[in-house]
């Protein structure tokens, strides 16, 4: 009886997590080349370390899992592993230092499996403890813009300067910059465009019964057309235009680059946008634009006063879905030369470098991860008045 | 005075309101009756041309509504609907000054005006007013509905099953506090609803509709002591329609001079709370006095008897 309900306290997401947290500390834990394009060599914590830090790093996990399966308050439970994920990284900075010592500079290390399994399951635990905390609005934008911080100051510290993806890093930083300034412009500036022209096109077509189906269908139909070929079926009108219409080539204008790229994000931006304005103001409270109506307010007030507020949660979830869905395929609009994180990813694999390919990889899904986040702040902000 | 001018309209050559012709006084309370589709809804939204009638027109103060524009229409005639359409994501002070915003009046205006209506809603505007629709309670979401209603003070008021969601309790109270806030302003105000006794306890004159006509308009008292129809005798229903008279009847016209020992009732009282008063205390005659307490006569229970008498003078 008493060990049955000793087993009912045990945290379960612990119990299951414990297995990866557990096996990471017999993996790999880091992985070392002799220069960037050679096979990785698995390299274990008791090669990376001494005999006492070997013991002392295994004693911790043994330790941090124990207390995690009985200790159920969510606070304790964040503070812990958030301590918890930060030696993990200093951890994987401290083994890269070591290895590189005595290696010549064209070697690489790279996080190992060891690393990424027990860092995964440590940010599962994470997110799941503040889950747990149930975070008011304020609180949640307070630990995105500390967690940006944290992710900037380590990146600034040197601490990770050891890391292969640091070396790669190094030889392009001004690539990289002009590369995240045109993955910025190609995701948000596309976005912006779907919102000026998606969120009058929304509310007409909501109004507009007829239009409504021919609209939608049309923005399917595009919504349906594999990437590759919307960059390429581009290229021929818009070398067109800038061969053919002043001004236009010297505005940047060209058959491949940022033009097209551009336009066709555009594109696929607009059926989320257009989609969710409908179904937003079709989900506004019938009394409510009813009583718009007979207090005397004109269409253009009732639009601005009362429905698209009350669709603007809905709108800005179609919003979500744009952002995220144009970060990650602005990496394509490299092969047309748009330029982007996308760059580096197709360099990569142009020369079998997979630390050159994360280069790319990493701070588009770090950058869609974000703009995730700070979207659904924004929708928990205009959701909450109403709730 | 509103009016109506053989007001039709018609859906696929229907006629949902048909050939109504009548006229409500100014600063009384008019209850339009009628079982749901009777077109008595289709009626109250041609007032503020939220319909449009096929024919006929609705007149207010001699001015046919058509030739107004809707706009500036509808901010001068006070609406609450069933359900209050309260905005969900606007405070209770934000709902009730809107009209008032839409008007284009100072800030400090409106929030006086809130505030002094939500104090006549016996509502405490520190409290209430920055509350979202969600975190009221019926009754309080059903006077913000009022009080917006109210906020440009306008002189009609008109109202859609204003008192539907409220439990039995709570509509007696809203229902008095209607009449209460009626007397003190002088609105004209006309009240669609599905329960008679609804109308009988709020209505100056009750409009019985049916099938998209009046079948019968006529003050409380002659519904009740001469149904001009069966439908409308159905509606009222013949049972305790003594009782229901007295229940219409103020003790006040029917004093006596004189004197009479116990507790009294008011004047304002009907006589069927009077006579309930006497059949539970075992009185014959009441003593009656004033709000102020002030001894006004005596009420004597044959007068009581005679007065809901299907012959009484009403």
């Amino acid at each position: 009886m008493a060990i049955a309900t000793r087993i009912t306290r045990i945290d379960r997401l612990t119990a299951v997590l414990a297995v990866p947290l557990l096996a990471a500390l017999l993996l790999s834990v880091l992985s070392y080349r002799p220069n960037r394009i050679a096979p990785p060599e698995p390299r274990s914590l008791a090669d990376v370390f001494d005999g006492g830090t070997v013991s002392a790093i295994i004693a911790s996990a043994v330790l941090l899992t124990i207390v995690l399966l009985v200790q159920h308050r969510p606070a304790v439970r964040a503070a812990i592993v958030g301590l918890a994920v930060i030696i993990h990284v200093v951890l994987l900075g401290w083994g890269a230092q070591i290895l590189m010592e005595g290696s010549a500079p064209a070697a690489r290390v790279s996080p190992g499996t060891g690393f990424w399994l027990g860092f995964g399951a440590l940010v599962l635990l994470l997110l799941d403890a503040i889950a747990r905390l149930q975070p008011s609005i304020r609180a949640r934008a307070a630990l995105l813009v500390g967690t940006v911080a944290a992710l900037a100051f380590v990146l600034r510290s040197g601490l990770l300067a050891d890391l292969s993806l640091a070396a790669e890093y190094r030889g392009r930083s001004d690539a990289f910059h002009r590369a995240t300034l045109d993955h910025l412009t190609l995701a948000f500036g596309s976005f912006l465009a779907a919102l000026i022209i998606g969120l009058p096109a929304g509310v007409l077509i909501q109004r507009r019964r007829r239009l409504r189906d021919p609209v939608l269908n049309l923005l399917t139909l595009i919504q349906t057309i594999p990437s590759m070929a919307l960059f390429g079926v581009l290229i021929v009108p818009l070398a067109w235009v800038a061969a053919n219409i002043p001004g236009a080539a010297s505005a940047g204008i060209r058959g491949i680059g940022m033009a097209p790229a551009l336009i066709a994000l555009f594109l696929y931006s607009l059926l989320p946008i257009v989609a969710n304005t409908v179904a937003g103001i079709d989900a506004v409270p019938h009394n409510a634009t009813e009583a718009a109506t007979g207090m005397g307010m004109t269409g253009a007030e009732q639009l601005r006063m009362v429905e698209l507020p009350l669709a603007m949660p809905v709108i800005l979830a179609g919003g979500r879905i744009v952002l995220v869905q144009n970060i990650g395929l602005a990496t394509v609009g490299a092969l047309i030369g748009s330029g982007g994180f996308g760059t580096f990813i197709f360099q990569g694999i142009g020369q079998t470098a997979t630390d050159l390919i994360l280069l790319g990889v990493l701070p588009t899904v770090a950058l869609a991860f974000l703009a995730s986040a700070i979207m659904d702040l924004m929708i928990a902000m205009f959701r909450g008045q109403s709730q | 005075m509103i009016a109506f001018e053989a007001l039709t309209k018609s859906y696929d050559g229907r006629n949902v309101v048909d050939n109504v012709t009548a006229s409500f006084a100014t600063g009384t309370i008019t209850a339009v009756v009628g079982t749901s589709g009777s077109g008595k809804t289709t009626l109250l939204r041609m007032i503020n041309r939220l319909i449009e009638p096929t024919t006929g027109c609705v007149q207010i103060n001699g001015r046919d509504v058509s030739e107004l524009p809707e706009v500036a229409l509808r901010r001068s005639i006070g609406y609450v609907i069933q359900g209050y359409g309260l905005f969900p994501h606007w405070t209770a002070a934000r709902n009730i000054g809107v009209v008032p915003r839409l008007l284009g009046w100072r800030t400090s205006e409106i929030e006086a005006r809130t505030a002094e209506l939500l104090r006549l809603l016996q509502l405490d505007p520190a409290q209430i007013g920055p509350r979202y629709p969600h975190q009221l309670s019926g009754g309080q979401a059903q006077r913000i509905g009022v009080a917006r209603a109210l906020a440009a003070r306008p002189d009609v008021l008109l109202m859609d099953e204003p008192f539907g969601a409220l439990d039995p309790v709570i509509r007696r109270q809203a229902q008095r506090d209607l009449s209460e806030i009626q007397h003190q302003l002088g609105t004209t105000i006309i009240l669609v609803t599905h329960d008679m006794n609804e109308a009988l306890r709020l209505g100056n004159a009750i409009a019985v509709m049916r099938d998209g006509r009046f079948e019968q308009f006529a003050p409380p008292s002659e519904i009740v002591c001469a149904p001009a129809t069966p439908f409308v005798a159905e509606l009222v229903g013949e049972e305790g329609r003594a009782l229901r008279l007295l229940s219409l009847t103020p003790v006040g016209p029917h004093l006596r001079t004189g004197e009479a020992p116990g507790d009294p009732v008011a004047d304002t009282a009907s006589l069927s709370d009077a006579l309930s008063e006497m059949i539970w205390t075992g009185r014959d005659r009441l003593p009656v006095a004033d709000r102020s307490g002030r001894r006004l006569g005596v009420i004597e229970r044959a007068d009581i008897l005679s007065a809901g008498r299907r012959a009484a003078p009403v």
